[in-house]
């Protein structure tokens, strides 16, 4: 697998790695190890850096090149740790973790509005609360639909008069609270 | 004429108190949308709902049908 180092025209500015084309393999990584300086092993260098609580790489960077990171612990662990046990930026800084656990939770949540949708839509009815339901509306549903019955006689002409704009507002007050009905209901 | 205005008075006073008891009445079978007290189908729901609008474009067309223009009838 060939590794390709974004940095490596800076690492070269900076001696850290020789020009020549270099052969990235397991074996030649002692290479990439800064002349005499000697490192924590990945693992002890990743445990004091997760301490730092970086959130994003971009973060690490700004850190990594103001800051003095302690002894052993290099600004550059991808080159340094290369087939030493490096895994990702994600990886060193513990960011990885946090995002998997993020879209478990994400999951979770998008399982459960599916049930519950299910369960909306499937007959599980609880059936006394549907008894009651029915009941209820065998009582209200005639007297309702009587009380708007006699609003019709009202249109009587040689009864009563009356303007358009009159029918139109008491119509609208109807069509608002039927409105309302519907928006509990659904 | 004061039959007329003894009419006029008597259509606001009767649309009022009709009007604010279906209206009421309409709340009233709102209530039983609370899915905590009561339990329903969507059908249902739609069933109830479907019946009062009918009855309120019925209302409607009753009152669209008697407008003035086709009443009246001047020499």
């Amino acid at each position: 697998m060939m590794m390709v180092n974004p940095y490596n025209n800076e690492l070269i500015r900076m001696g850290v790695i020789r020009e020549k084309p270099i052969s990235f393999k397991k074996t030649v990584t002692a290479k990439y190890i800064f002349k005499g300086k000697k490192y924590l092993s990945y693992e002890d260098a990743r445990k004091k850096i997760l301490l730092l609580k970086l959130d994003s790489i971009d973060s690490w960077r700004k850190h990594a090149f103001s800051n003095y990171l302690g002894a052993g612990i290099p600004d550059n662990p991808d080159v340094v740790y290369y087939g030493r046990g490096w895994v990702s930026y994600n990886h060193w800084l513990g960011i990885a973790d946090k995002l998997k656990i993020k879209k478990k939770i994400k999951v979770n949540k998008v399982q459960k509005s599916k049930v519950r949708k299910k369960i909306k839509n499937s007959i599980q009815l609880n059936l006394n609360k549907n008894k009651k339901f029915i009941d209820l509306l065998e009582k209200r549903m005639p007297k309702t639909i009587k009380a708007i019955k006699l609003i019709g006689n009202l249109s009587n002409r040689s009864n009563y008069e009356y303007t358009d704009d009159q029918v139109k507002i008491f119509i609208l007050d109807l069509k608002r609270s039927l409105k309302k009905l519907n928006k509990n209901f659904f | 004429m004061a039959n007329s205005t003894q009419k006029r008075d008597k259509f606001i006073e009767l649309a009022k108190s009709r009007v604010n008891r279906a209206i009421n009445m309409i709340r009233l079978i709102s209530n039983l949308a609370n899915k905590s007290h009561y339990d329903y189908t969507p059908e249902q729901a739609k069933k109830v709902i479907k019946a009062l609008n009918d009855e309120v474009k019925s209302v409607e067309a009753k009152f669209a049908s008697k407008k003035r223009g086709t009443e009246e009838f001047t020499l």
